[in-house]
């Protein structure tokens, strides 16, 4: 085929266009060199043989970016627990120093020091007062733990708001992009912002995407697609036992279910959290009733009957307080009446309960079961939390460094490097410059040509 | 593999994190804060909760063993004073049955005396430590010995014993309850005054001479058994000292650890940290840039 001269301008032409608009590619790239959510971008069909536009592409990978949305799904839940057990953690003081385990040891000692010298009421004023620092510990680790679980209900609810604004804005975006086919430069940026939104909904709900043939993704959460191309399915909270549960708006099956952030929540709340609220409870109130028990059976300074030393409260989560009514005489010490001077052997039987709240089944004289101690209780808890706590932060270090791994493959598969960009704009530069000299020397092949003629 | 800009910003940023979370661990080490949490070391916190409940029971055992001594003692101490009174009184009885004593002033002086001995045991049966009665058994405000009418007496305590805890689980008791004592003893030396003023030697000498021997041997017995008692109070004692010193030393293992090493090691993480900083400030800025267009 003979070309004739005319198109080869007009291939000069198009070929310096291009260049213009891949060294506004680069430019654009060299840009966002900084932002992570950023996918680089190339011109691609530059010398299309059907006179085609060339296309702007995005260096993404599927492959890679289903690893990050992983990690980031496995990192939501794995710093929900990391964060809720730590503020747990926090409940239980000092281990060392303080905390509520010391309150229940000082607490059995001081009426060990009234077994020994029931008389002398400065030790029953001491046993009054390590009882209300007891009852204030506990006390104490119930507000904090009830705060808790407020703000992850805080959070939950807050989560659902977000999602939904996230699944609203993702199905917007699926329209958009349906819409601008042809529009490669806008509909590039409209899918780096799609796949932020995505990133953020699989840290918050562990969601997977489809990429569907029209430029629209289908998100599944759990069984249930949030979003399929334009259509929208919201979550809603309603109220549950222990707060706020999440379901599908105007949907009962399936259930919610999914990964990540808000699934750690639910299962924190209901879970963890749940069993630190009944394992304190329980201790607190076993300690009283055990202590109440004793108590009613010895008799205080005065020969009356000992009442209960706590006043308990089944109802309401750590309800113990020192009963109201209790004077430093009124510690019922002795066992026996009359009361004689040196009879702290009830005070004694009380704080016998420091080794154990039940005896070993079958024991005569009755030995104390150490499990049962209150001590012991509140050790297995402290290890429990501890352990989980551990548990929980090495997950979050190990989804923290899987992110940083996925988040550099991300990087060096469709991350800008001003260097490399730079060395493109260069090479775009020189081949601008060759295709002028290419319409230099055609201009002077026309020049001649029409010399020629005249 | 590609490397871009933000490959090598946020290495440095993640490496320089890393570096000073090592440095603010090895920190809180020399702070002898190791273990602020129970995830730090689950296993180190609850054995420091067990090691200070521990701790707490054998301060306690220490302040109870301590009193335990102070009674035992005291008791120890009463005790000893009636057996010595009552070897005298035997001294006395022995002495009466000399041909030389039968004088009636001589009698009258050995039977003084005897009421002397006698009024020195009772005493002791009734004496008080910091305002308590030592063998009243738990009635410890009550005179445990009261006159009888008849020249004896008659035990108003309890029978219980006062025990102290000198070491987790493991009590000692502290006094002997006056219904163990030979309070017999009275009515016998005042019989013994009557019968040596009577000049009944073979009362005196015989019978009488020997019920005090069985008083004193009876003394003898709760003597030894308040020695054997202070003897286990002593070992405890011992025992809970060399067991709160290997519990704190214990703790403080736990706790901080050797304050040698944990400066070696905050000082290697300053170190690595600054380093860090000073490689990432000089490889940062550089790119084709600064080669291009100068």
């Amino acid at each position: 085929m003979i070309r004739g001269i005319s198109s080869g301008f007009y291939t000069a032409t198009r070929a310096l266009q291009t260049s213009q608009w891949a060294t506004h590619i680069y430019l654009q790239n060299i840009a966002n060199a900084n932002d992570p959510n950023y996918t680089r971008r190339t011109l691609e069909n530059r010398m299309d043989p059907f006179g085609r536009l060339p296309q702007v592409v995005r260096y993404r990978d599927l492959f890679v970016d289903d690893q990050y949305r992983r990690a980031q799904a496995s990192a939501g839940r794995a710093s929900t627990r990391a964060d809720i057990l730590a503020r747990v953690e926090d409940i239980f003081g000092d281990p060392i120093e303080g905390g509520l385990g010391k309150a229940i040891e000082k607490f059995f000692d001081a009426f060990k020091a009234v077994s020994e010298d029931p008389a002398d009421e400065v030790l029953r004023i001491e046993a009054i007062e390590a009882g209300r620092r007891f009852v204030q510990h506990i006390h104490e680790a119930m507000t904090q733990l009830t705060q808790i679980r407020s703000q992850v209900n805080e959070r939950i609810t807050g989560a659902v708001t977000q999602i939904n604004a996230y699944l609203e804005n993702l199905r917007n975006l699926n329209s958009r992009i349906a819409a601008m086919v042809g529009s490669t430069d806008m509909a590039a940026d409209l899918m780096d912002q799609r796949d932020k939104v995505l990133d953020e909904l699989a840290r918050l709900t562990g969601a997977r995407p489809v990429y569907l043939d029209d430029g629209t993704v289908r998100l599944m959460i759990g069984s249930m697609p949030a979003v399929d191309g334009t259509a929208l399915n919201l979550l809603e909270v309603v109220q549950g036992v222990n707060g706020p549960q999440v379901k599908w708006q105007g949907i009962d099956v399936p259930a919610y279910s999914g990964d990540g952030l808000l699934p750690a929540l639910l299962q924190m709340r209901d879970g963890d959290l749940q069993d630190v609220i009944t394992t304190i409870d329980n201790l607190a109130k076993e300690v009283a009733r055990h202590v109440n028990e004793l108590h009613r059976q010895g008799y205080d300074l005065d020969g009356n009957p000992g009442g209960d030393f706590f006043l308990i409260q089944d109802q309401v989560p750590g309800g113990i307080y020192v009963h109201p009514d209790i004077t430093p005489r009124k510690i019922a010490a002795a066992s026996s009446t009359p009361v004689l001077e040196s009879d702290g052997s009830n005070a004694d039987k009380i704080y016998q309960l420091s080794y154990g709240l039940e005896p070993i089944t079958g024991t005569n004289p009755p030995v104390p079961d150490t499990s049962t101690s209150p001590m012991s209780i509140y050790r297995n808890l402290v290890g429990l939390i501890g352990s989980r706590g551990k548990a929980a932060i090495e997950d979050n270090e190990i989804a923290e460094a899987h992110i940083q791994v996925s988040q550099e493959q991300r990087s060096s598969k469709w991350g800008v490097s001003a260097d490399e960009e730079l060395a493109l704009m260069t090479a775009e530069q020189k081949a601008y410059a060759a295709v002028a000299r290419v319409l230099n020397v055609m201009d002077e092949m026309l020049e001649t040509l029409i010399n020629a003629v005249s | 593999m590609r490397v871009t800009n933000w490959m090598l910003l946020n290495t440095a940023v993640r490496e320089l994190d890393d570096l000073r979370a090592q440095y603010a661990k090895a920190q809180k080490k020399v702070y002898g804060r190791s273990l602020e949490r129970p995830s730090d070391d689950p296993q180190r916190v609850v054995e420091a909760i067990d090691l200070t409940a521990m701790k707490v029971k054998l301060e306690r055992a220490q302040r109870a063993a301590t009193d335990a001594k102070e009674w035992l003692s005291i008791v120890e101490t009463s005790l000893t004073a009636m057996a010595e009174d009552l070897q005298a009184a035997q001294e006395t009885m022995i002495q009466f049955g000399s041909p030389a004593n039968q004088e009636p002033s001589a009698r009258e002086n050995l039977a003084l005396q005897i009421e002397g001995l006698r009024d020195a045991i009772l005493r002791e049966m009734n004496a008080q430590h910091r305002g308590r009665y030592l063998f009243a058994g738990w009635a410890t405000n009550q005179l445990p010995f009261v006159d009888d009418g008849a020249g004896g007496v008659t035990y108003q305590g309890s029978s219980h014993k006062i025990e102290r805890e000198i070491a987790p689980g493991y009590k000692v008791t502290i006094n002997v309850p006056g219904d163990q004592l030979p309070d017999g003893i009275i009515a016998t030396l005042t019989e013994a005054a009557a019968e040596i003023r009577a000049g009944n030697v073979s009362r005196v000498t015989g019978e009488l001479l020997g019920k005090v021997k069985d008083a004193a041997d009876v003394l003898l017995a709760r003597r030894s058994e308040v020695g054997l008692a202070y003897q286990q109070v002593e070992q405890f004692e011992g025992y809970s000292r060399d067991g709160l010193i290997t519990v704190e030393e214990r703790l403080g293992e736990i706790s901080g650890g050797d304050i040698a090493d944990a400066v070696m090691q905050m000082t290697q993480a300053q170190q690595a940290y600054q380093v860090a900083l000073s490689a990432f400030a000089m490889a940062l800025p550089k790119t084709l840039m600064d080669y291009m267009f100068r």
